[in-house]
């Protein structure tokens, strides 16, 4: 009995052992599989992907989607992220948060900065984006590839910034700090066949130490205090000069009026005359008696004393009629003057015309 | 048959240890010293797969390929004309020669040390031949940093290649900066520029608005005396057209211009203070007395 007891274990033993070899067999292949199948990957959207072969790179350059690659240790993948635009902050020349704004001095390790090119002091923050031309440079290209990146940004930025005065750099040429930064950074990622194309580089800031930073505000307040004097002159030139012009216009058109006056009136006075001519020279004595008698008739009722002396006689004789007192020209009332009487002359008298009182 | 196939996977087995131990792969990014008992006998530049001896018969060193970045550390330097500079300088290299480089530095971290000497002894002797304002200078044709550069990196790259199988590929002047104490005569000074350029900014607005202001008044005066000489000149040909006319006119008769003429002076010219003595036989007086006019027109022409 018992000797068949230990023939039925033995036979469950190996029935389970069989069992186990083949469970052993099939997660056997099941590695084999997966480890073949481990060199399938998947390549991210902003992402390119590079094969090593026995750590050879292969020349092509895969787009995102599924790539089959052979597994370890045959090849190797690498995901560079070429689609993608990255960004980097470089504010190794700003203040640190923890810097006081009344240091004496500062240290050039401790507190950095750079110089313009009148040799004044600048600090700045800059900020830059680019993104990786060159997918194989980009990854076999330098060693520490983020901080030569970094380095060669800051020293173009310095080269440009010592070409030119502190105040271009604070104020107008802060685009060309950029474009000229850009511009000798690619250059120097080209020659190191660094992989990267800028796409921009922005100065965030740039300002003069804390230490002097009242001085430029000064200046800043100069130059609104001078447009402050100039723009009410400009206001006063842009409302005067118009007036003048209009001045000068008004002036033109009265000369220009009163000359076609003149010359409409001496048209017409010209053409009046001819006509009285035409009719004088059909009548020239009764034309010369009426126009003499209306200039009597309008002068002689204006004056105020009027005589008419006989011609015939040898003594002149001057008929003077009372003046009337004209209350207008004076508050006393003229002295009465006698009657004169005409004194006897010998001399022949020729009318005439004579203003003013009348001496006897 | 079953001992066949266990032959077989003891086989592959075998195979792939004595790959692990004969066979190496060079990455891109490196090259390879191979040393047999520490002694280099094959230097590898080209990535692949290569076989050598299982160690310890055969090591492989590796050494990377890529660019190297390193920042020298920051010292002073003198320019020509005396002037004490802080540069912090950084050289971009790599191995050029993997077997004096294993040789001479055996790793990175010594190489730097090294490099960083020769770089800065070479930075002072260079610095040395130039001015400072040919570090900065509001001219940027007299800015020669990228001159200096090359310059520092050609004095150099011969010791570096020769004695530790280096390249330089660059040297680079990360900032300008001035010693520690220069800042302080330095922030006098652009307190003093600052100053002066306020002053000289309200100086030209007042000269601009004094300009403006004197600018305006001359042009006005300008515009209104070219409007009255316009006037003028005008007025001066309408009266002589006029002028023109009344002779034309009058020359027909001169007498009757003269007697109208006459008429109406007579007409302006007496007032209520006009006395008038006139004789009797002048018209239209004689007409008191019996006798006809006298007087009479001229004749016609």
């Amino acid at each position: 009995m018992k000797k068949e007891d230990a023939l039925f274990s033995a036979h469950a033993i190996l029935a389970a052992l069989r069992a186990s070899i083949r469970l052993l067999r099939w997660g056997m292949l099941a590695l084999v599989l997966i480890y073949l199948g481990s060199g399938i990957t998947v390549v991210g959207p902003e992402d390119s992907g590079l094969i090593l072969r026995f750590g050879k790179l292969l020349p092509a350059v895969h787009p995102p989607g599924l790539l089959l690659a052979l597994p370890p240790p045959f090849d190797e993948v690498i995901r560079v992220p070429s689609r993608r635009v990255q960004e980097v902050s470089l504010d190794a020349w700003s203040p640190a948060p923890d810097e006081p704004a009344d240091l004496p001095a500062l240290h050039p390790a401790r507190n950095p900065y750079t110089l313009t090119g009148d040799a004044n002091i600048l600090r700045a923050r800059f900020s830059a984006r680019y993104q990786i031309s060159d997918p194989a440079a980009y990854a076999f290209g330098a060693a520490d590839r983020d901080a030569l990146r970094d380095s060669i940004l800051y020293e173009t930025a310095c080269r440009t910034l010592a070409g030119m005065p502190v105040d271009d750099a604070l104020t107008t040429r802060r685009e060309y700090i950029g474009r000229e930064t850009m511009r000798l950074a690619q250059e120097a990622f080209d020659r190191l066949g660094l992989g990267v194309r800028i796409l921009a580089f922005e100065t965030r800031e740039i300002n003069p130490p804390a230490q002097v930073l009242p001085a430029f505000q000064d200046v800043i307040s100069a130059k609104v205090e001078a447009r402050t004097l100039v723009e009410p002159a400009n206001a006063r030139r842009a409302s005067e000069i118009p007036a003048a012009e209009s001045e000068a216009y008004r002036i033109r058109q009265t000369a220009g009026a009163d000359a076609r006056e003149l010359v409409a009136k001496a048209q017409g006075e010209a053409f009046s005359f001819l006509a009285l001519l035409k009719e004088y020279r059909a009548n020239p004595e009764v034309i010369h008696a009426r126009l003499y008698s209306e200039m009597i008739e309008t002068v002689l009722p204006k004056v105020r004393v009027s005589a008419v002396l006989p011609s015939s006689k040898g003594n002149v004789r001057i008929l003077l009629a009372p003046q009337k007192w004209d209350s207008s020209q004076s508050d006393e009332p003229p002295a009465q003057e006698p009657p004169a009487m005409p004194a006897p002359s010998q001399n022949h008298y020729d009318p005439a015309v004579k203003k003013g009182p009348v001496d006897d | 048959m079953k001992m066949l196939s266990r032959l077989c996977v003891a086989a592959v087995v075998l195979i792939i240890l004595l790959c692990c131990m004969a066979a190496f792969q060079v990455r891109q990014n490196e090259m390879a010293v191979l040393t047999l008992f520490g002694k280099p006998v094959r230097v590898i530049r080209e990535p692949g797969l290569y076989g050598k001896w299982p160690w310890p018969i055969e090591t492989v060193n590796r050494l990377d390929a890529r660019l190297n970045f390193y920042e020298i550390r920051l010292s002073e330097a003198l320019t020509r004309d005396k002037r004490n500079i802080v540069a912090p300088v950084f050289v971009v290299w790599r191995i050029d020669d993997p077997l004096k480089f294993l040789e001479a530095m055996g790793g990175i971290e010594s190489a730097q040390g090294k490099l960083d000497s020769l770089v800065s002894s070479a930075k002072n002797s260079v610095f040395g031949r130039y001015d400072f304002g040919q570090l900065v200078s509001v001219n940027p044709a007299e800015v020669k940093i990228a001159e200096i550069e090359r310059a520092i990196a050609e004095n150099a790259a011969p010791q570096a290649k020769t004695s530790f199988g280096i390249r330089i590929e660059q040297v680079a002047l990360k900032r300008l900066a001035l010693p520690e104490v220069n800042t302080t005569y330095v922030f006098e000074r652009m307190r003093a520029e600052r100053a002066q350029f306020a002053e000289r900014y309200r100086a030209e607005g007042r000269r601009m608005a004094d300009q403006i202001n004197a600018q305006t008044d001359s042009e006005k005066t300008v515009l209104l005396a070219e409007a009255k000489k316009d006037a003028e000149e005008t007025r001066g040909k309408a009266e002589a057209e006029a002028a023109h006319i009344y002779a034309a006119a009058h020359g027909q008769y001169p007498e009757l211009y003269t007697f109208l003429r006459g008429l109406e002076a007579l007409k302006k010219i007496i007032d209520a203070n006009t006395t008038l003595v006139l004789d009797a036989n002048a018209p239209p007086f004689d007409l008191l007395k019996s006798a006809a006019p006298q007087s009479s027109p001229p004749p016609p022409r």
